[in-house]
């Protein structure tokens, strides 16, 4: 909890004086909110034990494209822990890069690869995450969608039964529930 | 009035409402204590209970800052109309939903306090922290209204004194009836009693009403008053016999007296007739003697003093003088007794002068010494006061072997001094005359026999004389209503002390 009041003094530092800090370190205010969401989403999630390593291994959130948040989404996950498990960040440019990890945050610049990253990830329990309008309609699993100048969570359910993910009742009941045709 | 002075049924009555009320009361207040703190905590309990729920169910809307989703799940405070106000909290400690959407933030404190509950006066709020796993993302707060409890409290106390004012009721019927089998007993044992010491009607028994600490007082009472009945006969009867006994003894009493006042009314006329025979004889005996004298002076005178009929002619005058004496001592003393003389002015000293007078030559030719002190002047009769004194003299020069000395002093005493007299007035003054000699004296133990009449100590032959002389001595100290005592020692002589009133008060 002192690491998160630190974290919002600093957020408020970093908004109170943007030009001594450089772009890198700080984010539209949008992408502060989607790295705070992103780190939520392992509180309301649980994934299978066999894709940890340990009983002490972290939970790792990848980013998958050109990384819109820069170093903060590290910031907000340092010192946090989820079940014992403290959380890192790896960051992926490529889709073949992709290895081990818990939530695969999808940008933007990832639209033409969308079918081949969700296809390639679709049954390895990672909880998929993007912006992209055709996310969950690819079959990602939670989009972040922009409505009213507020960002509002959308899930698909169909696409986290096809895995051994549990998302949290309460994670679905604030989040708006996309459902395919096909469904 | 005081407790003590109360009537039995009040004070039955008086306990037994004190007792049932303070009880009630008692237990009253312990159910409304215990009903006011349980009820309160079961608020606080559900109330908590209530929070924890929706605290977790919050957690989402709290973590994707959803607004909307907070307010619906606070919405699920409509089914709790004791919940009045709630809102969400997030991490930051700014409000971040509330319900009902229409109550002004200003109701909501502006940051949450510390976690927990407090009450004030109406309302009870609870600070619940919205944790996900263990992440800290806001606080729940929930104002829950007391109404509920107050008018529930309202309800109990409305109840509990409708309650004590039944059982109050109840218990002053219940005690009327009760209180009646305990005084009523009481009251007619107290009212048996009253009627027994008014009446002394011990015949009366009490009635028993049954075997509690009454019956046994009932009982107690009884044999009291059998006991009592008893004794009253056997004091009635003893009385009777004492009566009877009293009546009994005065009847002896009386009898007696009258027997005796018969005796002493005959020995009264036998001592007068005596005293008349003494008088009356003795002075007509002087008459053949003065003839026997007359006539043997005659023959004595005529008849030559050689001739042996002399001789007894002598003897026959002196035996009739001797006589003529004696007869003439007992007229003396019978006249003491019956004449009651006029009493005067007696100077003692007076008398004795006069008596050594008539004695001179017998003093003379005895060689005897008369040492007269200071004697009183007293209230009597002056010729039995020289017949006293004459007699005294005479007999100290009769009995006497040498030169007599007669001293002759007085003083004056007290009348409680003489206590031993019964007839000696304690309030009078007597003279005491003591009237000493050198004589023969006698032995102490014949004191009391030389008062008597015709009683002698020495031969007649020694000591001539009528035996009457001190027997007169006493009489005339009598009729003065005084005392005479003697004190003497063979061959020592003899002291008689005479004690004479005064009559000073009479001067």
């Amino acid at each position: 909890m002192v690491s998160r009041l630190m974290l919002l003094l600093l957020l408020a530092a970093v908004l109170l004086q943007p030009h001594t800090l450089s772009a890198q370190t700080a984010p539209a205010k949008e992408f502060q909110i989607k790295a705070v969401f992103l780190f939520h989403f392992t509180q309301f999630t649980q994934w299978p034990a066999t894709t940890f390593a340990d009983a002490n291994a972290p939970i790792v959130i990848g980013i998958l494209g050109d990384n819109p948040f820069g170093a903060f989404l590290e910031k907000v996950v340092s010192g946090e822990t989820v079940n014992g498990r403290s959380i890192i960040v790896t960051r992926f440019t490529q889709p073949d890069q992709i290895k081990t990890c818990h939530v695969l945050y999808v940008c933007r610049n990832m639209h033409d690869k969308l079918s081949e990253i969700l296809s390639a990830v679709e049954k390895k329990s990672i909880l998929t995450v993007g912006d992209d309008d055709d996310f969950l309609k690819k079959g990602g699993m939670i989009r972040f969608a922009l409505k009213n100048d507020k960002i509002k969570v959308q899930i698909c359910p169909a696409a986290v039964k096809k895995t051994d993910l549990i998302i949290s009742a309460k994670l679905l009941a604030v989040a708006e529930i996309y459902k395919t045709e096909t469904n | 009035m005081r407790l003590q002075d109360l009537p039995i049924q009040q004070k039955l009555m008086r306990t037994i409402l004190l007792t049932c009320g303070l009880v009630l009361l008692l237990v009253c207040i312990a159910f409304y204590t215990y009903e006011f703190f349980t009820f309160r905590d079961s608020i606080r309990q559900q109330t908590r209970s209530i929070a924890r729920v929706v605290a977790a169910n919050s957690t989402a809307a709290l973590a994707f800052e959803s607004p909307n989703d907070a307010f619906e799940i606070l919405s699920a405070f409509k089914a709790e109309p004791h919940v009045v106000a709630a809102g969400l909290y997030d991490a930051n400690g700014n409000l971040f939903a509330k319900y009902p959407d229409s109550l002004p933030v200003s109701v909501f404190p502006p940051k949450p306090t510390e976690n927990g509950y407090y009450f004030t006066s109406d309302y009870l709020n609870t600070f619940q922290p919205v944790m996900q796993k263990k992440d800290f993302l806001g606080v729940l707060y929930i104002k829950s209204d007391l109404k509920a409890l107050n008018e529930r409290l309202l309800l109990y106390s409305g109840i509990t004194i409708l309650f004590i004012l039944l059982s109050f009721l109840l218990a002053y019927a219940l005690s009327k009836i009760l209180q009646a089998s305990i005084s009523n007993p009481i009251l007619k044992l107290s009212k048996t009693a009253s009627i027994i010491s008014n009446e002394h009607d011990y015949t009366v028994r009490a009635i028993k009403h049954g075997d509690d600490e009454i019956g046994l007082l009932t009982d107690a009472f009884n044999h009291m008053l059998s006991q009592i009945e008893t004794q009253n006969n056997q004091i009635t009867s003893f009385n009777h016999q004492l009566e009877e006994k009293v009546r009994q003894r005065t009847m002896q009493l009386e009898n007696a007296n009258t027997e005796l006042a018969v005796v002493n009314e005959k020995l009264l006329k036998s001592n007068k007739d005596l005293e008349q025979f003494a008088y009356i004889a003795s002075h007509d005996l002087q008459e053949p003697l003065r003839k026997i004298l007359t006539f043997s002076g005659l023959v004595e005178k005529g008849l030559p003093v050689d001739d042996s009929t002399h001789d007894y002619i002598h003897r026959i005058k002196q035996s009739a003088e001797r006589m003529t004496a004696l007869i003439q001592s007992v007229l003396n003393y019978s006249r003491i007794s019956r004449v009651e003389e006029e009493k005067e002015r007696v100077d003692i000293e007076e008398v004795v002068r006069s008596i050594l007078i008539d004695l001179e030559l017998s003093l003379a030719e005895k060689k005897g010494v008369v040492n007269i002190g200071k004697l009183p002047v007293i209230q009597g009769n002056k010729l039995q006061m020289a017949q006293l004194f004459f007699n005294l003299l005479s007999n100290s020069l009769k009995f006497s072997d040498k030169e007599p000395v007669v001293n002759i002093t007085s003083e004056i005493v007290n009348g409680q001094q003489l206590a031993y007299y019964p007839t000696a007035v304690k309030d009078e003054k007597y003279a005491r005359i003591s009237f000493s000699d050198n004589g023969i004296g006698f032995d102490q133990e014949y004191a009391a026999k030389v008062f008597s009449i015709f009683q002698r100590l020495h031969n007649k032959q020694q000591y001539p004389g009528t035996g009457i002389g001190l027997a007169l001595c006493k009489k005339v100290v009598e009729n003065h209503d005084g005392f005479i005592e003697v004190k003497s020692r063979e061959g020592e002589g003899t002291t008689f002390i005479i004690y004479l009133p005064l009559h000073s008060s009479a001067d």
